[in-house]
């Protein structure tokens, strides 16, 4: 069970002259239970490409599965597919319209054809999925909320269709330090708890460095790395080339390094990084 | 889908109409109206054809690209079109029951088509060759030669909203993506199932349309926009010589149009 694409291209405004090939040749694999990133400068098509996995764009080439199901097949449902693979698109506040929270979290299990009864179920499980208080904010206007409660409010429009894949297109854009980390939390207690597979799309290198196993690094259409988070990160000098940074922490490693610190730089998180610093400190002494 | 509107499109060139004041084609294009409507028999029809046809070669636009502009317009035309042919009084040609044409109604339905298209096809004219500044700074200067007394305000409204157009569709593109990936379906269901369902986009994207409104309006105030007042421009207009042959050249056409009208 997965999400693949399998040579897929995508040409955007064929024969005219603003023809760009957005997409060249990507194969790529999520299978389920991953919790994968996908990084990439503006511009290098990752947008186009998780479109592709609900069927909201076809390739213009080449064949993409959901659960090993041709959707690019056609007379594919894709309502159905919708439902299984969520996509959380960027600014999704932008995408309220209802009076209440409630039904607009309860717009996509409607659509789907749920009972009532069930689509309540949904709502209270989504709503409580990313900690906005059923009671409290069932009847609230989304528009009356502060920017972070709009953004979970949308998330969770997403979460109620009980989606088993989740594709999240830079979910902490413009939001501030505290609100991100909501964000982050929560989506990695749905990955964790849930154990909806995740496809977290981001330019923020200390973000993915921290939340994701695998990284996938697209840069012109085109696949450049994916493999582990860790090995990605090793690259520093490929993912400079294609004007990509790396964490904040693995770039103080790598200082530390030049000033001639005896330091491992393949350091991901605040808290690996003051543990082998500690430990150089302490070995440190020790020579001396 | 929402890609093929043309409303406001500019194709770049180098031909002579391009290259005319815009203030010219403004002046012009009023003159070639009058003289569209001034236009009463067939052979009055004849001159403006051959007039439009001659502005059209002079432009380099591609007849296509016109033919294009024509197409949202189709109902209003046929509708044009049938009403004339069936509800003017005069000798009759064809008769079948309360139903009748004649030969009056084929005349007048056949002049009104005719003047429809030629409209048409002048304005996206106008817009085709020249662009959107350009065609504003016009507007303004010939408001202002008129003494409207906001016409620095219309030209920067104008230019506000073409320049808003591209954004919106993008815009209205991302909303639906968005409704889609929660199941929403903008392609089925009867007339006003649809309508209902439009409810999503509509709601986000007057939002947005707000905002963003709100956010120019700010930027232009932070930038101490203050409307027309004593406000000088970087690019000056200048007549030239093809402007006054312009001029010379459609107020003969006019001039031709009224002599056809009234003294033939």
């Amino acid at each position: 069970m997965s999400l693949l694409t399998e040579r897929v291209s995508f040409t955007y405004q064929p024969n005219s002259p603003y023809e760009t090939n957005v997409l060249k040749d990507i194969n790529l694999e999520v299978k389920e239970g991953e919790f994968v990133g996908l990084i990439g400068h503006t511009g290098s098509g990752k947008s186009t490409l998780i479109q592709h996995f609900n069927g909201l764009l076809k390739p213009s080439a080449g064949k993409v599965f959901v659960d090993s199901q041709d959707i690019t097949q056609k007379g594919t449902k894709l309502k159905a597919i919708r439902q299984k693979v969520g996509m959380v698109f960027q600014y999704p506040e932008h995408q309220l319209f209802e009076e209440t929270v409630f039904k607009d979290i309860a717009f996509g299990p409607q659509n789907m054809g749920m009972a009532p009864l069930l689509v309540v179920e949904r709502v209270k499980n989504a709503m409580r999925l990313v900690d906005l208080d059923y009671a409290k904010y069932r009847d609230l206007s989304p528009f009356t909320l502060s920017g972070g409660e709009k953004r979970r409010t949308a998330i969770a429009g997403v979460l109620a269709m009980n989606p088993k894949y989740l594709i999240l297109d830079e979910p902490t854009a413009g939001l501030d330090p505290r609100g991100r980390e909501e964000i982050l939390d929560h989506i990695v207690k749905i990955h964790r708890e849930e154990g909806l597979t995740v496809v977290l799309v981001s330019h923020n290198m200390d973000d993915v460095a921290r939340l994701v196993e695998r990284l996938v690094v697209i840069n012109q259409g085109e696949i450049v790395y994916d493999k582990p988070t860790r090995q990605v990160f090793a690259e520093h000098e490929g993912l400079q080339k294609i004007g990509l940074d790396i964490p904040t922490v693995t770039r103080l490693m790598l200082r530390l390094q030049e000033k001639g610190w005896k330091v491992r730089s393949d350091i991901l998180t605040i808290e690996e990084a003051q543990a082998e610093i500690m430990k150089v400190v302490r070995e440190g002494r020790a020579d001396a | 889908m929402l890609k093929d509107i043309t409303i406001g499109q500019y194709v770049p060139g180098d031909s002579v109409i391009h290259r005319l004041d815009p203030r010219t084609k403004i002046i012009s294009l009023f003159f070639y109206m009058t003289g569209l409507f001034v236009a009463n028999s067939a052979a009055g029809y004849l001159g403006v054809t051959v007039f439009t046809v001659f502005i059209i070669l002079c432009s380099q636009i591609r007849f296509i690209t016109l033919l294009k502009g024509l197409k949202p317009l189709w109902i209003i035309m046929v509708l044009t079109l049938t009403l004339h042919l069936f509800l003017t009084e005069g000798t009759i040609i064809w008769q079948w029951s309360v139903l009748k044409i004649t030969l009056e109604g084929l005349r007048q339905g056949a002049f009104m088509l005719l003047r429809l298209i030629y409209l048409v096809t002048i304005t996206s004219l106008l817009t085709l060759t020249t662009s959107p500044i350009a065609l504003t700074d016009g507007i303004e200067k010939v408001l202002k030669a008129l003494y409207v007394p906001v016409a620095h305000e219309l030209a920067m409204m104008m230019t506000i909203a073409l320049r808003f157009i591209p954004t919106l569709i993008e815009e209205t593109e991302k909303i639906m993506k968005a409704q889609m990936a929660r199941g929403a379906d903008f392609d089925s269901g009867g007339l006003l199932s649809r309508a209902k369902s439009l409810i999503p986009l509509l709601v986000p994207l007057f939002l947005s349309s707000f905002r963003r409104a709100d956010e120019l309006a700010m930027a232009m105030e932070s930038r101490c926009y203050r409307g027309g007042e004593n406000r000088t421009r970087m690019k000056q207009l200048v007549m030239k010589q093809t402007d006054y042959f312009a001029y010379a050249v459609v107020l003969i056409f006019f001039g031709v149009m009224l002599v056809m009208r009234f003294w033939m």
